[in-house]
């Protein structure tokens, strides 16, 4: 693969896996509309893209570190204990919760949902589904948001933090999360969309979102970055698009986190509604 | 005078032997061979540490559900 389309795929990942528009859809639709040599048979592309999640996971690692320290250190009183006794614990026990379900089913059925990445007219379709869930996630939100009045940062105010999120949304939000697994539904997106259902803050289903996918990104990256090293490719063009996915990943996410201070999800669903018809359209 | 205070004894139980079970699986798929399985692997790595998170989940919980006396 070319230094410049190497490149061109870490920039995709690194801007899209964090904002909820699904980078695992763009990496199969977007090189199918443009004809790129990137294709989702090739024994590399998953591997590939589970390198430049590492960079990514690491940019979130970077960014939460601090929320990461206590989460680490408060699941391991609370496991010890048997009890939750503080914010930290309660946000690390959610986090198991959540993280679980995705995990498993991303473990026991990997071979028979990679056969969708074959597929760019599907990940089309879906994200397509994916703008249309989060354009109803948010015609919920302002239905509520209407009810409480005021400014929208005094609407905002007034929702939880992720720390107050209760179990039962937790193993919701998490089992919402295996539908990520296909491509086109975006793991952000739809666990953003689940933590404001279950009545967080913008700003803060967005750090739940980046939390919970710290975890799954990681460990599907160790796991499989041994099948890179097998393929004889060139590694060091890899791990340079790794750097910059991290790079813009991290930028992605600072700016996603400010930016739902106030905003809402409603330009991302248009979006993926429009990259989503053009898919259709363009991919034969 | 002690009292039970929460926890059920017959659901920890039962998650402390989800737990070992756990083990068992992954120990399994860590060091047979299990080409005779749908998957032509010989080893399936990710489902023996798939199997041992869920290990370590099962007995934290049971440690969440077990009963505790209080003074």
């Amino acid at each position: 693969m070319a230094l410049s389309l190497v490149l061109f795929i870490a920039v995709l990942q690194g801007a899209t896996e964090l904002f909820p528009v699904s980078s695992l859809g763009h990496a199969v639709v977007v090189p199918a509309m443009f004809g790129l040599d990137f294709r989702p048979t090739d024994p590399s592309f998953v591997p590939f893209l589970v390198l430049l999640h590492l960079g990514t996971a690491t940019a979130l690692f970077i960014l939460y570190w601090r929320d990461w320290k206590g989460i680490i250190a408060g699941f391991v009183r609370a496991a010890i204990r048997g009890s939750i006794q503080t914010d930290a614990e309660r946000l690390a026990m959610l986090l198991v919760v959540a993280t679980v379900p995705a995990g498993l089913v991303g473990v026991v059925l990997e071979t028979p949902l990679k056969k969708n990445f074959g597929s760019p007219r599907f990940a089309a379709t879906l994200l397509i589904v994916n703008g249309l869930m989060l354009g109803a996630t948010e015609v919920l939100r302002r239905r509520a948001d209407r009810r409480h009045g005021g400014s929208r940062a005094t609407q905002e105010s007034a929702l939880l933090p992720a720390e107050r999120l209760s179990f039962r949304a937790a193993i919701a939000v998490g089992l919402c999360q295996v539908f990520s697994l296909f491509p086109g539904i975006s793991r952000s997106g739809i666990t953003m969309a689940g933590g404001l259902v279950a009545g967080l803050r913008h700003q803060e289903a967005a750090r739940l979102s980046f939390l919970m996918a710290t975890p799954i990104i990681a460990a599907a990256g160790v796991l499989d970055v041994p099948q890179l090293f097998s393929t004889g490719i060139p590694i060091g063009r890899y791990v340079l698009g790794a750097v910059v996915s991290g790079l813009i990943a991290y930028a992605s996410a600072r700016f996603l986190v400010r930016y739902l201070r106030v905003g809402r999800l409603d330009p991302f669903a248009a979006y993926c509604a429009v990259i989503g018809a053009a898919g259709l359209i363009i991919v034969h | 005078m002690t009292a039970t205070t929460r926890g059920n004894s017959v659901v920890a139980a039962l998650l402390v032997l989800g737990g070992v079970a756990f083990v068992g699986l992954a120990i399994f798929y860590a060091t047979q061979d299990t080409s005779f399985l749908a998957s032509p692997l010989a080893r399936h790595y990710k489902h023996a540490v798939a199997c041992a998170v869920a290990a370590v989940c099962a007995f934290v919980a049971a440690n969440f559900m077990r009963p505790r006396s209080a003074a």
